[in-house]
């Protein structure tokens, strides 16, 4: 690790402990979880509050369902991608690169259905307490999932760059750098993973239940 | 790959520093890009709406995507799309941007990663809007003079009194732990930053992109439904509502990356032998609050994007005709709403106990007890919300439980209080500005507590509510506690921060004006909420004219307490700049060893703490320091 830029010239700076930025990676992994978990509580808080009181009998107005194979293509793409990286992320950093590229690609096309559903939906935003939920809910899910995959999509182009430079030594005691990358991959796959896992409640949710 | 900062770029010089990524280009971009989500949001729904005209409220997408894309474009421009563009090309991770006191003070108008740039960042811009809605109040209080509506109408009173509400309540959450939080908890905890450098930039400058957006409102027609913003007011509103919306969104996303940053921070950087119960008080207020902003503000978040979604894209969350529902909003709206309550007064508790101990010179009185009632009431916040919907029609079975875990809410207070006059029992009292603003926080509190106990009880809530009685308790927690806890920490460490040291005769002139004016203007509220005179109200009962005439001159007192405060600044800061002493409160807490002003990197070796953080009046043992000796720059 290298001493700040903005050290004086000529004076010893102690570098961080080493291990705090990964501790803070991993930390910081589970922390967002609990923050994307109170956001989409309030989505199912709307489900459950706007069923309840189905006002008018207005929960859903008319034909209101969506069709269940795209919503179960949607679930499989996520969690298809969710696994894959968590289970290469445990292995090794060769696997976790590939699978890293595999979620990315399955997430991009999950996003990528839901907006084609949209498109093909009988019913739309205005036709009751459900179709809000379903609009609202989907579409911040489908938005906050591109950042989850930005995420994982800069652990496989470092180690790509890493492993072009030869920086990667995977048998040896992890440096400071690669103990950073893996920390960054552990993170962003446990993140994806509890992500995924929200997306098939919402399957449950807006599919099975509504 | 280099876990630390690698700017190899050599800073700028003269006007070639206006190129590049600053605030100006920010502006610049942000103003495009607002020009640019009209143009789309004209094309997407096919009116050409000129809002600058009479037009307001038609098209509230291309409103919505001006906004989106005038807050990106501003990012953009200060140069937060330059580093995750990189690592999405997979450069290596690097801690530290524009930190070298080379940049000179354009570090200020930029993104920089330094946590005390961005403390003081956080000073200027809170501190502005904070004076914009004290303006606001003056307005307010300026049509109240007379019982009928005399000065600004119906619509731009409701627009003043939501301005100044959302913006008090929005900018002051981060108003102690933005300064304060960001300069001090690395440093009190042993490190050099904290644990994600640019999201703490980045939490600043999105929170002043929001006040911008708030002010722009009176350009759309305002909105009417206050601080609280509930619906269907909110449905039915204006263009202005969408201000609204946009502004408490980039808030709350303000808020909960900074509440994320200060629990991993705290959890993960501190220094060796710093344990959990050597934290600073000051740090465990921050860390209960943070773990409030992190959890709360989404769903304040989720709400706004709700009522964006009914606004824009026609859904019907809160629409009752359609399946909707208005006490939806109401009960997200508090989820988060009550916790903010103590997002507000948490690190105002955190700052009076920390500065006790320094001006009674007595070790914090029941630490274990004072961190308790912190988490204490973080945890119990959870619960109450439902208070604030007494009067809504909801189940009556409900109430009683709502009731008694509001209730409970004051034991953990209480122990506050307990540890506060423990801390100051048999002191040795040190009368300095600072101690004096500490003094005044436990008075108003306390009465806003009291006060608090009327409001959470049923019988006598349904009398009150919705009445000046409430708003009197709400001022007294609210700015008796937070803006009387502010003052405190920035005489206190302002001298630490900027090297100069406020004048204490002008700020003893501020603080007696201050208090006794807040006392004159808040306390005839309660007298004027027993008569049943309601908030939000343009016109009254002329018989209550002679206390509201009082309550208004009151408040002009605070505009003019708060001008000696800001002559205070400039004539110590700018015009005077007599050089702070390194430790003039003869503090023992770690910042007040390091020197003024503080170096870049803080400590030049990463401290080891090995006692407890408030040994005054125990004397040191030789040969051991009591608390850590950071190397470098010695005091």
């Amino acid at each position: 690790m290298e001493a700040s830029a903005s050290a004086p010239v000529g004076r010893h700076i102690e570098p961080e402990p080493p291990e705090w930025q990964p501790r803070a990676l991993w930390v910081g992994g589970r922390l967002i979880c609990g923050s994307i978990s109170f956001f989409f509580a309030s989505f199912v808080f709307a489900f459950f509050y706007l069923k309840a009181l189905d006002l008018n009998h207005n929960w859903k107005i008319g034909n209101v369902v969506p069709d269940a194979g795209i919503g179960i293509a949607i679930a499989a793409l996520y969690l298809f991608s969710a696994v894959v990286y968590r289970l290469a992320a445990r292995r090794t950093t060769g696997d976790s690169m590939a699978a890293g590229m595999i979620a990315v690609f399955m997430g991009l096309a999950a996003v990528a259905l839901q907006f084609i559903q949209y498109i093909v939906l009988d019913f739309g935003a205005a036709s009751g307490g459900y179709a809000a939920v379903f609009f609202g809910w989907t579409a911040s899910y489908a938005v906050v999932s591109l950042m989850g995959l930005y995420w994982i999509q800069v652990q496989v182009a470092t180690l790509w760059r890493v492993r072009r430079e030869g920086r990667m030594r995977e048998t040896e005691v992890p440096t400071s750098e690669t103990a950073l990358l893996l920390a960054g991959i552990e993170a962003s796959s446990f993140y994806w993973g509890y992500f995924v896992a929200i997306g098939v409640l919402a399957y449950i949710l807006l599919y099975l239940v509504g | 790959m280099s876990a630390v900062a690698v700017s190899s770029a050599a800073p700028r010089t003269g006007w070639r520093k206006l190129w590049g990524f600053n605030m100006l280009t920010g502006i610049l971009l942000g103003i495009g890009g607002w020009f640019l989500g009209q143009l789309i949001g004209n094309h997407i729904t096919g009116q050409d709406v000129h809002y600058y005209s009479a037009q307001a409220g038609e098209n509230d997408i291309s409103v919505m995507l001006g906004y989106t894309l005038g807050v990106i474009g501003f990012l953009v421009g200060l140069g937060f799309a330059n580093y995750p563009l990189k690592r999405l090309l997979g450069h290596p991770p690097a801690l530290a941007e524009r930190e070298s006191e080379a940049e000179g003070v354009f570090r200020y108008f930029t993104l920089s990663t330094d946590h005390k740039v961005v403390a003081k960042q956080y000073m200027v811009g809170i501190g502005v809007f904070f004076f914009v809605a004290g303006l606001n109040a003056m307005l307010i209080r300026t049509e109240l003079l007379q019982p009928n509506v005399h000065v600004f109408g119906a619509n731009q009173y409701l627009t003043l009194v939501g301005m100044h509400g959302s913006m008090m309540m929005g900018t002051m959450t981060s108003g102690l732990l933005g300064p304060f939080a960001t300069w001090l908890v690395p440093i009190m905890i042993g490190s050099r930053r904290m644990a994600f450098s640019r999201l703490s930039a980045f939490t600043f400058w999105v929170l002043m992109a929001g006040e911008v957006i708030l002010l722009t409102t009176i350009f759309f027609g305002g909105f009417q439904t206050g601080w609280t913003g509930y619906q269907p007011l909110g449905a039915e509103g204006t263009a202005g509502y969408d201000a609204y919306i946009m502004f408490f969104a980039l808030v709350g996303l303000s808020m909960c990356l900074f509440g994320f940053n200060l629990v991993v921070t705290i959890t993960t950087m501190r220094a060796r032998g710093m344990t959990w119960s050597r934290l600073p008080i000051f740090v465990w207020g921050a860390y209960g609050t943070a773990w409030l902003m992190m959890l709360a503000a989404p769903m304040l978040i989720a709400a706004l994007l709700m009522a964006g979604m009914d606004r824009t894209v026609q859904t019907a969350f809160y629409i009752p005709g359609q399946g909707g529902s208005a006490y939806l909003f109401e009960n997200l709206f508090w989820v988060f709403g009550h916790p903010e309550v103590y997002i507000l007064a948490l690190p105002g508790m955190g700052i009076v106990l920390e500065l006790m101990t320094v001006f009674a010179r007595k070790p914090l009185w029941g630490y274990r007890l004072a961190v308790a009632g912190m988490l204490g009431i973080s945890f119990l916040s959870w619960f109450v919300w439902q208070h604030h919907l007494f009067v809504s029609g909801i189940n009556a079975d409900l109430r009683p439980f709502y009731m008694l875990s509001t209730e409970l809410i004051s034991l953990p207070t209480g122990f506050i209080f307990l540890c506060a006059m423990g801390t100051l029992w048999r002191g040795r009292i040190r009368f300095t500005v600072p101690m004096l603003f500490c003094l005044a926080w436990v008075f108003n509190f306390l009465w806003g507590g009291i006060s608090g106990v009327f409001n959470s009880d049923v019988p006598s809530d349904v009398t009150t509510h919705g009445s000046f009685f409430t708003m009197a308790h709400f001022h007294y927690t609210i700015m008796g506690g937070l803006i009387f806890a502010f003052f405190a920490g920035i005489y206190y460490w302002v001298p630490k921060m900027y090297g100069v040291r406020l004048s204490e005769r002008l700020g003893k002139i501020h603080f007696w004006t201050l208090f006794i004016a807040f006392n004159s203007t808040f306390a005839p509220l309660f007298a004027l909420g027993f008569m049943g005179m309601p908030r939000r109200v343009v016109s009254y009962n002329p018989s209550w004219q002679g206390l509201n005439d009082w309550v208004s001159i009151s408040a002009y007192c605070i505009g003019l307490s708060m001008l000696v405060f800001l002559f205070n600044v400039v004539w110590s800061l700018v015009v005077k700049r007599e050089p702070a002493e390194v430790n003039p409160w003869h503090a023992k807490s770690i910042e007040w060893t390091l020197p003024t002003p503080v170096p870049v990197h803080d400590f030049d070796e990463i401290p080891v703490f090995d006692a407890d953080p408030y040994p005054y009046g125990i004397e040191p043992v030789p040969g051991r320091a009591p608390v850590a000796a950071p190397v470098g720059g010695r005091a």
